[in-house]
């Protein structure tokens, strides 16, 4: 069934450490029904490098990741295939006993040829050995630092369990290499912070901890599913700055499961992509991004929002991931391709080499290179270089929106003004609950978004940027400040004219399975809002406006009879807009609408929104960690740090020559597949809102900094025509 | 965290007090000392001279909040409200139908009472933990379905039912200890075996059931998985991670019920004769003894009250992420 | 003849007319029906339905009351009524109802279990078990007793299959071809039950038209129609109960989810002091202050069954109070869960108002923990009726109950020979019944609750939320 180890294709990176051949998983679904989830998927990994398994939500990567350590839930089951693990070269690792005995057990069951009787086969291990796999062998990192950790057990006492089953050590030294890991991974401090317990740790260091307990046994292997997902940008750029090092260091091969491709563009050495439960490609990082194959890479790439593409529309793919139990007769990509041919739908295309003629790589790495389709693209100008220049590409494809020019300036009053907006949320301790502080979520923000423009408000986590969006809509109380809304000022709005304050402004939330009632019909959701403000002069009516916004955000009608959990999440966020769209306001708060979804799927949206405001006029106020998005949809753009505008102009001006160095620091760490990484790293994590350092709250963390940062507030000082920054070092009185 | 004590304990003081007012309320107000008297004396025809002689004997011929005929402080203190509710907050019960300080009988009562509770709870705690991490460990499996429909099997049987087949049974058919009864000092023990036994039998089914719910729930968290991706084996995941997670709820859900240990329990006390303040309560209750159900109410809510604060604190002892913030 | 509406009567019929609205409802809309589509992929509880719906047929034969016309001498003068208030299920059991002994008989005996003298026709007295009035009557000699209970037993299980095999058949010939095909739901399990249950109960029904088949009580009443009537008491409190504070429950939980601050202190409040005080303690004190107020106000009560039912009603009412506050906490847990989402948050950024947010979107999301609720409450009340019966602070005496049949032969064990079949055919009947209310609840719980349902992946949760 399995040749020997590292007989397919030329070695590059080193010998190969890990193949999997043919793996396929089912889930059971309640009776007797089995969905396949994992089809077929071979691929190797060698020694010391990235690869990277890429695809959209559902595809079956993370199932992958878990079947490679068959760690998988109680419902899924492997069907198929085998994975098979080099032999270990050192010593160390796992302890001799157990090797004899893994050896022992996993040689006739695995079927290898002699040549690499030592390889094992991990599918025939049994559970007791193969838990002396795990660990040793090939570790894994989870996407949720927060509930990956033992919430009862100190760090070193759950890092110090993994090191004691490598032997007999005493406590002494088992804290001593617990201290020196945790150094490793860049915990400061680390005598203190062993006898702390997960919660006492920020996201990022909860990460870094996964990483020091699964590096504690020297692995092989690490799988690391969606690492840095659940991390803002800054973060994310020290957690993947790490995995590289430690990489480097021990020469650590990395399964890197990840939906960016912009991590992918980053870190990976070699990638795999997968869609529908099968690999569609593999091929080598950098001849990836300037040529992918498979049209889905290619689009996928091209679904990536940047600035050199603001003119048109994004690429967008028709239509939807695949729901898990549907059937093919073809190619699964077929009906989403726009390379679609006959063949396609009635043929399964298999994963086989392919040579591009693309000039600037050596023959070796385009011999490694493997794609799953009939027609795989060839042409040089396929690529992502060719597309800055000619942004016709990426708009020819059936479904791309139409080109749309920039939207018509009005000169009046600002729609929206926030002056010196603050949202402080008491904390009450002690016998009578008296106030002794305040989380000063908001703290001095002033605004403005023009009519028919969309201001995106960047920032990270805990910055208070969704705060401020609820404090338009008056879901929050403002402590102090003003916020001014076409002349008039909500906050001294009775009942009455609050709601008619309401149907003006409304929001887009960026969960779609949260955002929309569950219980409710379509027609119900969208006509919720028309009744609780009067709207339309009976049912027929409201039926008819409903019917309207359906169209406007490209549902088909006959959605009004059906619920929500019949909806993918991207078509649930068009549900959102449209409902939002029913009672026609003038502002839409748009609150992280993308983040949740594909890339696929976000370009479809970002799109959307961008022709909703060309057509109807209505002012965005885009909120999003997402700096990429900005670039394709903001007019202006305004950055947000721990409660204050640290920077806001023109997104032209800022994203090109960002004056803050926390902008710049925060727009160096998007990874980007476009840009070189050439980054100014940001020490630490953004300090709590209910402790804001003093002077300059970026100042703990600025490069920069000097000393009367520390004391002064800094002003506003305008750079530009519309361009103003909050830092002293801009200032030109002081300087 | 010595200001938030003080402030459960203030707010455990005003529940108490408004469960005073309501028993006040309950006992007084809508039934008034007229009717007890007529109740106590037997029948409907008694002379308007015996009840108020009745009332005056027992104290109930006071007004209800307000006496207007006395002077200073006594206008408040010499009610029926102050006499017979606020005088409860000194552990001051009065004497019960027969003439006995309703304190003292509540003393002495505790010690049989605590007898039997006190094992039923221990011995019943360590087998449905226990029961409950087989269920867990087997999970998905025939034994597992078997243990839990033998839990709802067991539950689905009435307590009375326990108790008067395992009374007819061990002690009737086989005489194996008496059918009933008390005494002091190891002695206790025979009488104790049967009811502690069917007291234990008797939680099973819930107790067991919860507790496998609780595991489960503990067992499909993700760190779990993190500790199977380290390599530690089934049984150190159970019992390190598991366990130690899911034995925090458990163990703040056992400290709100052990002071109302005290109270003792109402059938098995009553069937096997065993002199607690369970029998005492629903000797009360059969024999209309207000005042005694209305010290007994006061007495379990204000060791309802303590078990809530112990529950507040075991928490913060027990779980890092409370002790610590 | 005259209908008589009781209280509980009306309320049991209004509670099975909402049952049926709801259940209409549901079977309209797929979403909800889902959830009770996995109930009934669980045998047990399959196979507990047709138990539950035997019961609830009895139950509600026994909510259908009358007063029977009595002879008019004058025919100008206005109808008179008899006093006893009879229901369709004594009808149907006439003749258990009406059979009754002198004192005691054992199971399927035919003669009285206590020695009497009895008079001989020559005169001379005898000490002997004399023979029952209406058991046995039949038999020409003693042995043929047992020949006759097997043919009586094997021809109502023969009885019981046949009409097992006619509602089969109507069943199979109206789903037509659909059924063929193989589904996850065990309409099987429920199928056995059925069968087994007719079967069971045709056999006593034969054997009942000639014997006690549990025997009679101590003033010869037979065990079985006690038993029979002691459904509707235990169906009524199990029910009742809790759809009687279901209001308070929703409102209070959920007004202190929703809008915090002083509303949820409050509420907070009231249910601690309530859940502080010992129910039984409360129930006790409640019901005796009820005693009271029936003694001092005969005059409110036309006949003794009016009054026992008031007094079933105040205990439901009461049993409610002391049991509100478990769903309440809940409700608000929920509310305050269900009131941070996205979908709230719009509504309130549409100027939906607060009413309608939480009766539209809040109390619907909430709807499984109701559900829930009520199945697993539904035993422990009907446990709890008997354990209270027995303390004396029950139902009236005078009404049929597990408990109070349990409460009057708790000494019966204690005679020699002893007499064990009150008991057992009191706690066989309620084990039954909480059995296989039990094991509904059971399922239903696992297929309502979002963190079992979760448990099991299901494609659509696979596709959320995979990456943040």
């Amino acid at each position: 069934m399995t040749a020997p180890l590292g007989a397919g294709g030329s070695v590059t990176m080193g010998e190969t450490l890990l193949r999997v051949d043919d793996l396929s998983v089912a889930l059971s679904t309640g009776g007797s029904m089995n969905v396949p989830v994992i089809d077929a998927v071979s691929f190797e990994l060698r020694r010391g490098e990235t690869l990277a398994l890429v695809g959209e939500s559902g595809c079956g990567k993370s199932m992958t990741a878990l079947a490679l350590m068959r760690l998988l839930p109680e419902s899924a089951h492997v069907t198929g295939g085998a994975v098979v693990l080099r032999a270990e070269s050192g010593a160390g690792g796992l302890p001799p006993a157990s090797v004899a005995d893994a050896m022992a057990c996993a040689a006739p069951a695995a079927l290898l040829s002699a040549s690499s009787a030592a390889d094992i086969d991990l599918f025939g291990l049994t559970e007791a050995q193969m838990r002396s796999v795990r660990g040793h062998r090939i570790a894994m990192i989870f996407q949720e630092p927060a509930t990956s950790l033992n919430p009862v057990l100190t760090l070193g006492e759950q890092i110090g369990e993994v090191l004691r089953r490598s032997g007999r050590q005493d406590r002494a030294q088992e804290r001593e290499r617990v201290i020196e890991l945790l150094k490793a991974v860049g915990i400061a401090t680390p005598q203190r912070r062993i006898d702390e317990y997960p919660f006492q740790f920020s996201g990022g260091m909860r990460q870094r901890a996964m990483i020091a307990m699964a590096l504690a046994l020297e692995p092989d292997i690490l799988i690391a599913d969606e690492p840095t997902t659940a991390l803002d940008v800054t973060i994310q750029a020290q957690v993947l700055e790490l995995l590289a090092e430690l990489q480097q260091r021990r020469g650590t091969a990395i399964v890197l499961i990840t939906h960016d491709l912009g991590v992918v563009a980053q870190m990976a050495d070699r990638v795999a992509v997968m869609y529908a439960s099968q690999l569609v490609e593999v091929a080598d990082c950098k001849s990836f991004f300037a040529a992918p194959r498979h049209p889905y890479s290619r689009k996928l790439i091209e679904a990536v929002p940047d600035l050199s593409r603001r003119a048109g529309g994004l690429a967008v793919i028709p239509g939807q991931v695949p729901v898990l139990g549907t059937t093919w007769q073809g190619c699964r990509f077929a009906e989403r391709c726009d390379q679609q041919q006959a063949r396609c739908l009635s043929a399964p295309p298999v994963l086989s080499p392919h040579q591009t003629a693309y000039r600037s790589f050596s023959e070796a790495q385009t011999a490694a290179a493997k794609v799953r389709c009939f027609y795989p693209l060839d042409t040089e100008s396929a690529g992502v270089d060719a597309l800055g220049t000619d942004p016709m590409v990426a708009t020819t494809g059936p479904q791309t929106a139409a080109a749309l020019t920039e939207p018509i300036r009005a000169s009046a009053a600002p729609l929206l003004e926030l002056l010196d907006l603050k949202v402080h949320f008491p904390i009450r301790r002690g016998l009578w609950r008296r106030t002794v502080g305040h989380v000063r979520a908001v703290d001095g923000v002033s605004l403005a978004i023009e009519r028919g423009q969309t201001l995106a408000l960047v920032g990270e986590s805990g910055c208070g940027k969704t705060t401020v969006g609820k404090a338009i809509l008056g879901l929050v109380d403002a402590s102090a400040g003003r916020v001014r809304f076409d002349g008039t000022e909500p906050a001294q709005f009775d009942r009455q004219s609050l709601r008619r304050y309401r149907r003006r402004v409304q929001i887009v939330f960026q969960d779609p399975f949260g955002s929309l009632d569950p219980r409710m019909q379509v027609s119900e959701i969208l006509k919720e809002g028309l009744r609780a403000q009067s709207l339309g002069t009976d049912e027929a009516a409201r039926d008819r406006r409903a019917a309207q916004v359906l169209d406007l955000v490209g549902l088909p009608r006959s959605a009004m009879t059906r619920y929500p959990h019949e909806f993918s999440g991207g078509q649930r966020q068009r549900l959102a807009i449209a409902r939002a769209l029913a009672v026609e306001p003038s502002l839409i708060v748009c609150d992280e609408p993308t983040s949740a979804l594909d890339v696929s799927v976000q370009a479809q949206i970002l799109n959307l929104l961008r022709q909703l405001q060309y057509e109807l006029g209505v002012s965005f106020l885009f909120i999003t960690h997402n700096l990429a998005a900005v670039e394709f949809i903001a007019d202006r753009v305004a950055v947000m740090y721990l409660g204050r505008i640290v920077e806001q102009g023109a997104v032209d001006r800022v994203l090109t020559q960002p004056a803050h160095p926390y902008t710049r620091a925060l727009l160096s760490a998007v990874p980007s597949i476009h840009r070189p990484a050439d980054r100014i790293r940001l020490q630490g994590e953004m300090p709590s809102p209910s402790q804001p350092p003093s002077g300059c709250h970026f100042h703990p963390r600025c490069a920069q900094a000097e000393p009367r940062c520390q004391r002064q507030v800094p002003a506003v000082i305008n750079l530009a025509d519309d361009h103003q920054a909050a830092c002293l070092l801009l200032d030109p009185v002081q300087r | 965290m010595s200001a938030w004590l003080l402030r459960r304990f203030a707010y455990a003081l005003v529940i108490l007090f408004a469960v005073n007012l309501l028993t006040f309320a309950l006992f007084f107000v809508v039934n008034t000392p007229d009717d007890m008297a007529r109740m106590q004396l037997g029948n409907k025809r008694v002379s308007a001279e015996a009840i108020e002689r009745w009332k005056q004997e027992k104290g109930y011929d006071k007004p209800q909040w307000f006496n207007a005929s006395a002077s200073g402080p006594g206008r408040w203190t010499d009610t029926l409200f102050f006499e017979k509710s606020v005088r409860l907050f000194l552990f001051d019960f009065g004497n019960d139908i027969d003439g006995r300080s309703i304190r003292e009988e509540i003393l002495a009562r505790m010690g049989p009472s605590l007898a039997l509770a006190v094992p039923v709870f221990l011995v019943g705690l360590a087998f449905n933990i226990t029961f409950a991490l087989g269920m867990a460990f087997f999970r998905g499996t025939a034994l597992d379905l078997s243990g839990r429909i033998a839990c709802i099997g067991l539950m689905s049987v009435s307590s009375l039912f326990y108790i008067i087949s395992g009374q007819y049974l061990v002690s009737k058919v086989f005489a194996l200890v008496p059918i009933s009864g008390f005494s002091g000092g190891f002695d206790a023990l025979r009488f104790l075996v049967l009811p502690v036994a069917i007291g234990v039998l008797g939680g099973i089914g819930a107790g067991a059931r919860f507790y496998r719910t609780l595991f489960l729930e503990e067992i499909g968290r993700d760190y779990v998985r993190t500790a199977r991706a380290k390599g530690l084996s089934e049984w150190t995941v159970m019992f390190r991670h598991v366990l130690r997670n899911a034995l925090i709820p458990i163990l703040t859900g056992v400290v709100a019920v052990i002071p109302t240990l005290f109270m003792g329990s109402l059938l098995a006390e009553s069937f096997f004769g065993i002199p607690g303040l369970g029998s005492y309560t629903i000797d009360a209750i059969q024999s209309q003894d207000f005042l005694v159900v209305r010290s007994m109410v006061f007495l379990g809510s204000a060791l309802y009250i303590v078990g809530l604060l112990l529950t507040d604190i075991s928490y913060t002892l027990v779980d890092p992420r409370v002790r610590l913030e | 003849m005259k209908f008589v509406l009781l209280w509980t009567d009306g309320l049991a019929w209004a509670l099975v007319a909402a049952c049926i609205a709801f259940a209409w409802i549901v079977h309209r809309h797929e979403h909800l029906r889902a959830p009770w589509r996995r109930v009934a992929h669980s045998a047990t509880a399959m196979a507990s339905v047709p138990v539950l719906c035997v019961f609830l047929l009895i139950g509600l034969a026994d909510s259908i009351h009358y007063r029977l016309a009595l002879e008019q001498v004058d025919k100008a003068a206005p109808a008179r009524y008899a006093v006893e208030v009879q229901s369709v299920l004594d009808a149907l059991l006439d003749r258990l109802r009406t059979a009754r002994e002198r004192t005691y008989s054992a199971p399927l005996a035919i003669h009285a279990y206590q020695k009497e003298s009895i008079d001989q026709a020559d005169g001379t007295t005898v000490r002997d078990y004399p023979s029952l009035r209406f058991a046995g009557l039949h038999l020409h000699s003693e042995g043929e007793r047992t020949t006759d209970l097997v043919v009586r037993a094997s021809s109502g299980a023969v009885i019981g299959l046949l009409i097992w095999g006619v509602i089969w058949l109507g069943a199979r010939t109206r789903k037509g071809e659909q059924s063929r095909q193989p589904s996850p739901e065990r309409t099987d399990a429920a199928w056995l039950s059925l069968a087994i249950i007719l079967m069971c109960g045709a056999m006593i029904a034969r054997c009942a038209s000639g014997y006690h088949v549990f025997g009679t009580d101590r003033v010869g009443q037979d065990v079985l129609y006690l038993a029979l009537k002691s459904i509707r008491t235990a169906l009524v409190i199990g029910t009742l109960t809790t759809f009687v504070m279901l209001p308070f429950s929703l409102g209070l939980g959920i007004a202190a989810g929703y809008c915090k601050g002083w509303i949820d202190d409050g509420v907070q409040f009231i249910y601690t002091t309530l859940n502080s005080i010992p129910s039984v303690l409360l129930i006790a004190a409640a019901v005796l202050l009820m005693q009271v107020f029936i003694d001092t106000h005969p005059d409110l009560f036309q006949t003794l069954a009016e009054r026992a039912d008031l007094r079933l009603l105040f205990l439901c009412i009461i049993l409610g109070l002391t049991s509100w506050t478990g769903l309440a906490r809940l409700l608000r847990a929920e509310a305050l869960k269900l009131r941070e989402l996205d979908y709230v948050q719009a509504a309130r950024a549409l100027g939906v108002s607060s009413l309608r947010i939480m009766s539209s979107h809040v109390a619907r999301n909430a709807m499984h923990l109701v559900v829930i609720t009520l199945v697993t409450e539904f035993s422990s009340l009907v446990l709890a009726e008997a354990v209270l019966s027995y303390i004396g602070v029950g139902v009236d005496p005078s009404m049929n109950s597990f408990g109070t049949m349990i409460n009057a032969a708790r000494l019966e064990l204690s005679r020699e020979p002893p007499v064990w079949w009150s008991l057992a055919a009191a706690f066989s009947f309620m084990f039954i019944l909480v059995l296989a209310a039990n094991l509904l609840a059971d399922a239903v719980r696992d297929a309502f609750d979002p963190r079992t349902a979760t448990a099991r992946i299901a494609p659509a949760a696979t596709q959320a939320g995979a990456h943040r």
